[in-house]
């Protein structure tokens, strides 16, 4: 154990440095943290401009929302041809309609 | 610690999963994480089994210190401390809180009385701030053991300069206090037997 040689105005401050050293000697467990590279698997970096992008940006927000908005005009439009078409051309609406 | 510059470097190497680098980076830093790890948990098997844990994290998630958020020794007493708190979570229940026992004697070689003295000095000092709240301990540790400054002190525990202020005026508070207190009596049987456990 080495011991702080750092004189203190406060004999406190004094005690805990000699309780506390700042550095404690690994010895076994030093050969245990070199064998870790060994024994766990190194995990691939995360692609940070990914998760930036996704967390900081409205973008992928947008786009959701678009989607979605989209789904809901192409199964209006899709009803309102059903109802304004012929009948031949109803049943093949109301079957796009039901695949939607 | 010696060079945040060389280090960088390092960390460097380690993203790109250099074996050599971390080997250098545990021969720099194992010693004061195991040192601050002891000062927090007051246990020296618990301490080794979180350095283990952070240098594990170290080798496998490098990217999770970003340099822009301050010096990577600080980093690294950060995820220090949160290491030994989850550790203490879960063995919570099953052990105790503190090990007062688990004191190691200051490495000199006095005589048999200043020994018994020296071991009940650290026994009153490892039960006074093993009383004490977790965040004033791990505050006492960085800077009067570690040495750092109070910046880097209060962003390795998450807390603003004045809060980092008021931790160690309480803990040092105290502290004072209980060693001020009469040593309580000695149990002679234990004497005796010259067991620490």
């Amino acid at each position: 154990m080495r011991q702080q040689t750092t004189t203190r105005s406060d004999p406190l401050e004094d005690l805990i440095a000699r309780h506390w050293p700042a550095r404690l000697e690994p010895g076994a467990l030093e050969a245990r943290l070199r064998l870790i590279p060994q024994q766990f698997p190194q995990q691939p970096a995360s692609p940070r401009w990914l998760v930036s992008a996704v967390a900081h940006s409205p973008w992928p927000w947008l786009a959701g929302g678009g989607l979605a908005a989209a789904s809901a005009l192409a199964g209006f439009a899709v009803g309102v041809l059903g109802l304004l078409a012929p009948a031949a051309t109803l049943d093949w609406a109301a079957l796009a309609y039901g695949a939607l | 610690m010696a060079g945040e510059g060389g280090d960088a470097q390092l960390l460097q190497a380690l993203a790109c999963g250099d074996a050599a680098a971390f080997s250098l980076l545990v021969q720099r830093h194992a010693p004061r994480v195991l040192a601050f790890a002891r000062a927090v948990l007051g246990n020296p098997t618990e301490a080794e089994d979180v350095t283990q844990d952070v240098f594990i994290k170290l080798w496998q998630r490098p990217q999770t210190y970003d340099p822009r958020r301050g010096a990577f020794t600080t980093w690294l007493f950060q995820v220090t401390r949160n290491a030994a708190l989850n550790h203490r979570e879960r063995v919570r229940g099953r052990e105790m809180p503190w090990d007062e026992d688990a004191a190691e004697p200051v490495d000199e070689s006095p005589g048999p009385e200043e020994s018994c003295g020296l071991i009940e000095d650290e026994a009153r000092f490892t039960a006074a701030v093993g009383a004490l709240p977790e965040a004033q301990r791990s505050a006492l540790a960085l800077v009067y053991s570690q040495g750092l400054s109070g910046r880097e002190a209060a962003a390795a525990l998450g807390v603003s300069a004045k809060a980092l202020e008021s931790l160690l005026v309480r803990a040092k508070r105290s502290l004072r206090a209980a060693l001020a207190a009469p040593a309580p009596e000695r149990d002679p049987d234990r004497l005796a037997r010259g067991d620490r456990r």
